[in-house]
């Protein structure tokens, strides 16, 4: 079993999170407790560290999408396994 | 929060992209899959009620008609995100035929709407697999 650090920290990138988190937002998540839909999530799909709102939960899936509907039209499904953790604090 | 401000300075923190329409290189023809299962199904529930619905029954309807409807257009939405986003010039020595299978999968895309039709259900299912199929080759040789 890989031992995964219960708390991790990010540097936000891009406005599809607005009015929550902006550009340059350092965030804390935590990485111990399975995030339910409402959460904010980060997570590692194709190589990058993205940030984005659980919606949905379905077969051991999650769909997200970002909160700036005007900047982020669209949303995608991905595996709980990508799951870093949830955030949990803006500093 | 100062704290972690100086861990910072000391350890940078990777960053975690909110992915807005600015190409980043991230793309996934599931979302176009899962909105065309969605249309079969619903096409499958409306074939299946009664001559003489009841309340329940025409509700049902309804809802599944709503439903159908938007899925089909999520399920265009997300293909013409993967064909003018994803697929480039040098995809059509690739796939020749590749704006071609999108334009036919889109047309599709508005029967489904238009109709409640298996056949034209399970074409769009099997339009969009073959998309899938085509992205999976394309990430593949990158």
């Amino acid at each position: 079993m890989i031992f995964k650090f219960p708390i991790s920290r990010f540097i936000i990138r891009d406005r599809s999170m607005e009015p929550y988190f902006h550009e340059g937002d350092h965030v804390l998540t935590f990485n111990w407790k399975k995030p339910t839909v409402g959460d904010v999530i980060v997570f590692r799909h194709d190589g990058l560290y993205l940030v984005k709102r659980i919606k949905k939960v379905s077969a051991g899936k999650y769909y997200v999408e970002g909160d700036n509907r005007a900047l982020s039209s669209k949303g995608m499904w991905m595996n709980k396994g990508e799951v870093t953790g949830k955030v949990i604090l803006k500093y | 929060m100062i704290l972690f401000r100086f861990i910072d300075k000391v350890s940078p923190p990777k960053y975690a992209y909110a992915h807005c329409d600015v190409p980043c290189g991230i793309y996934d023809p599931r979302s176009a899959q899962i909105a065309a299962e969605t249309v079969v199904k619903m096409v499958e529930k409306m074939e299946t009620l009664p001559d003489k619905p009841s309340i329940a029954d025409r509700n049902l309807f309804i809802r599944a008609t709503l439903t159908k409807e938007e899925h089909a257009r999520k399920c265009k939405e997300e293909l013409l995100i993967l064909w003018t986003d994803f697929f480039k010039i040098e995809h059509l020595e690739m796939f020749p035929k590749l704006h071609e299978t999108f334009w036919k999968a889109a047309k599709l895309c508005s029967k489904n709407k238009q109709e409640v039709n298996m056949e034209a259900a399970q074409s769009l299912k099997k339009a969009v697999d073959e998309i899938a199929q085509m992205f999976a080759k394309a990430k593949a040789a990158k």
